[in-house]
């Protein structure tokens, strides 16, 4: 009888159509998506992750502006030897010499910011190029300005400007903080000359601070694009099935459908039982087709076969719990009310906090830790905890969560179910 | 007309929980979120017990943007463990590493906060023990007092002044995500009031198709409206959220905002037979016009062409570059008259081909009786 029940019911589910399209094309559509869209933000191992465009206009050169330099040193009462001295030392520690050749030549600094030089003229046409992220426009007497500003005290503080696209506004402010930092360099050493102290020194002995990357443990990787937004889909759409199921019940209230299967002598509880297990299974049925379209389409690696292997039955078990319950609720109430807040508002949020459209942690450590209770945060924590390479311990409190939904529904499911029948 | 709104009124007396639960749920939703948007990111932080790295751990406690956990280095390797969500930080003496499974926007910032500290810190070390610590102040001055030269920035568009807000980003991103929902909900009465027969009677009276119509959905353009605004107000005055002075712009393209939501549920529920249906298909469509529309992420990250040349579907695209227009970019309500009229134009589109479908659906019912 059970199975007969069962068969039903997977039949039901088969021969609609809407369905099928969200438990399955959906949830490959999105993992598809965002896969590939969001690759470069979350792969940290990508080269140009976010490369800024930086266009540099210098509208004169060091080779322009020498002559005009030396006449100044020249009226100063240098001359010879010490004059020749004094225009290399100006020419190496020239701002623009520094920027291009040990700045944005380095590796570290070439991997967010590619460079290009143009003209002037070209500046409105510049302006309005939406791949740019920065123009830097250096005018045309800036180094003699910067040495008599700088060494003589003479000039008022040169200036120059910075364009930066607000439509790029992430990589316009990488542009902003690397040249800024730049400018700073420079001020730190003019205030070390005004204060009487050798710069070379002191700039020469500062340490750089380097940034190692995570060291990873053995086993352990990190998890990628595909990965992330697999099991995210994964434990969401997992989450339409009750409401599903539930619907296809309100149905057969409503067209008597139920009232028979009673008349025929099967006792409630085990159609409600039938509806508990059909959720099982298609359930389990769903995330088994989402890994293998990770695996054999997106080329993910799955490890932590047992771990995997749990956590799947785990869901599903609360899955069916939970279409039990929705499906008991419509019946007392009903009405479709339930199911349609649930699917409409609840499965949302849930997903939401639980972290399925983006690390939520990122936003608010808040709602991470409230997302971390639904219960599928918690599977989708415990599966990216094996997909890491941890140990299975890791997530047995994760487990203790979705166990205890799993027990909420079914306890609530045995109290609120209606035994004598319903009537629509 | 006055009596659909009387009608319209008393059902919502008599039930009123759905829209209440709805309107409580996004203003708890866009508080939290605001708290988080705004407020700190929360650190776990292990250092060396290095002079260097103590003091580095003590300047970036006095950073507003977060909040730290101090902890050994064994604690926070078993913390990272576990949780997926938090970032860990630990600070050696020349070197530091950002623990976190992803290199977001969050980490990035972070760590070049990180350097800039260690490199103030070194430079500031250099010079008292070479100098003494009186010539520090002296450079410190100088410092403040004399730039070398100086960065003249502004933006490249020249009716925009240039900020990076990615608080502000998020905030309008999710504010606009879960109103889709609560303005959805206030349409899907057509579908109720067919399948009850109240539709067809209401025809039957003598009532015009128009004020019919007219008369239902504008009651349900303003009960979207007041949910909208009561969210904008909660953040403009309760939480005091910097709108960059654009906050009665904000207003008047979230009026337009709705109206464009509203149009779309009427064309969803045209298309479909159940509440339950327009439900679960409004909900996805939601997610994923979140997705194409930047409100969950800015669109400049999203690397594929493809993606990026579906966000002219997406309802929310509109009104995120709008908002973010007016208040981030600083332009007025004319730069962004585009958008405007293409919310506007797409809401009567939306709303003249949902109509004609369910007029031409009620045709079909009544040959079928």
């Amino acid at each position: 009888m059970l199975l007969s029940l069962i068969g039903k019911q997977m039949k039901m589910l088969l021969r609609n159509k809407q369905p099928l399209i969200i438990l399955l094309v959906m949830p490959v559509v999105l993992i598809t998506i965002l896969s590939t869209a969001l690759a470069s933000v979350m792969n940290s191992e990508e080269e140009a992750a976010i490369q800024a465009k930086l266009v540099l206009i210098d509208e004169s050169s060091w080779e322009q502006e020498e002559a005009s330099i030396e006449s100044f040193l020249k009226e100063g009462g240098v001359n010879g030897p010490a004059l020749e001295a004094l225009l290399q030392v100006f020419k190496s520690n020239d701002p623009i010499y520094i920027l291009e050749e040990s700045i944005l030549d380095t590796k570290d600094i070439s991997k967010y910011i590619a460079k290009e030089n143009r003209q002037s003229t070209e500046l409105d046409n510049l302006r309005k190029d939406k791949e740019i992220a920065g123009i830097l426009v250096i005018p045309a007497d800036f180094r003699f300005n910067y040495i008599k500003s700088a060494y003589f005290d003479e000039q008022e503080t040169p200036d120059m400007d910075l364009f930066l696209s607000q439509e790029n506004g992430i990589r316009a402010s990488i542009i902003q903080s690397v040249l800024e930092e730049w400018q700073s360099g420079f001020t730190k050493s003019l205030a070390l000359t005004k204060a009487g102290i050798p710069a070379d020194g002191v700039m020469q002995n500062e340490q750089a601070v380097e940034r190692i990357e995570q060291v990873l443990q053995g086993s352990e990787r990190k998890i990628p694009a595909s990965i992330y937004y697999t099991v995210g889909m994964l434990v969401m759409f997992a989450l339409y099935i009750p409401t599903f199921l539930a619907g296809f019940a309100l149905q057969e209230v409503q067209w008597k459908v139920y009232d028979r299967i009673l008349l025929a002598g099967v006792p409630a509880t085990l159609y409600a039982f039938s509806i508990f297990i059909t959720g099982m299974i298609i359930a389990l049925m769903q995330q088994v087709i989402i890994l293998l379209y990770g695996k054999f389409v997106l080329g993910i690696d799955w490890i932590g076969l047992e771990g995997m292997t749990l956590i799947a039955l785990s869901f599903s078990l609360f899955i069916g719990g939970l279409s039990a319950l929705l499906t008991t609720l419509q019946l007392r109430t009903k009405s479709e009310g339930v199911a349609n807040i649930f699917s409409g508002l609840v499965v949302s949020i849930f997903a939401f906090l639980g972290g399925s459209f983006f690390n939520i942690g990122d936003v608010s450590s808040l709602l991470a830790n409230i997302g971390s209770f639904t219960p599928n945060g918690a599977t989708m924590s415990a599966i990216l905890a094996i997909q890491k390479g941890q140990l299975l311990e890791v997530i047995w409190s994760y487990m203790f969560t979705l166990y205890g939904w799993f027990v909420i529904c079914i306890l609530l499911s045995i109290v609120l179910f209606p035994k004598r029948g319903v009537t629509s | 007309m006055k009596g659909i709104w009387l009608a319209r009124l008393q059902n919502l007396k008599r039930k009123p929980l759905v829209l209440i639960s709805m309107t409580v749920m996004t203003v708890i939703f866009a508080y939290v979120l605001s708290g988080g948007v705004g407020s700190s990111v929360t650190l776990l932080v292990a250092t060396d017990d290095t002079d260097m790295s103590n003091k580095a751990l003590e300047r970036l406690q006095h950073i507003d943007d977060y909040s730290i956990t101090v902890l050994t280095e064994a604690e926070l390797q078993e913390v990272m463990k576990e949780k997926r969500d938090k970032i860990g930080l630990q600070l050696y003496e020349k070197t530091y590493s950002v623990l976190a499974d992803t290199e977001s926007d969050i980490v990035r910032m972070l760590s070049l906060e990180v350097v800039t500290i260690y490199n103030e810190l070194s430079f500031q070390e250099q010079i008292v023990t070479n100098a003494g610590e009186s010539k520090w102040e002296e450079v410190e001055n100088s410092m403040v007092e004399e730039p070398s030269f100086l960065l003249e920035k502004s933006s490249m568009d020249e009716s925009q002044v240039f900020r990076y807000d990615g608080a502000l980003q998020s905030l309008f991103g999710f504010m606009l995500y879960f109103v889709f929902y609560t303005i959805s909900i206030n349409v899907q009465f057509i579908l109720e009031d067919k399948r009850t027969g109240i539709w067809n009677r209401l025809k039957l009276a003598s009532i015009s198709r128009f004020q019919l119509y007219f008369g239902h959905l504008s009651f349900s353009y303003l009960i979207g409206l007041i949910q909208m605004l009561l969210v904008i107000f909660l953040f403009r005055f309760i939480i005091g959220t910097n709108m960059y002075g654009g906050f009665w712009k904000v207003v008047v393209i979230s009026s337009v905002y709705v109206l464009l939501v509203m149009a779309f549920s009427l064309f969803i529920i045209s298309l479909v037979k159940t509440v339950s249906q327009s439900s679960v298909i409004i909900s996805l469509l939601a997610v994923a016009f979140a997705m194409i529309g930047g409100a969950y992420w800015p669109l400049e990250i999203v690397q594929s062409e493809g993606l990026l040349a579906m966000k002219w579907i997406s309802p929310i695209y509109y009104g995120m570059e709008a908002l973010k227009r007016v208040t981030i970019y600083g332009e007025t309500l004319g730069g962004v008259f585009s958008y405007i009229s293409m919310m506007i134009l797409l809401a009567i589109l939306l709303i003249v081909i949902g109509i004609t479908l369910l007029e031409k659906r009620t045709e079909r019912y009544h040959s079928s009786e």
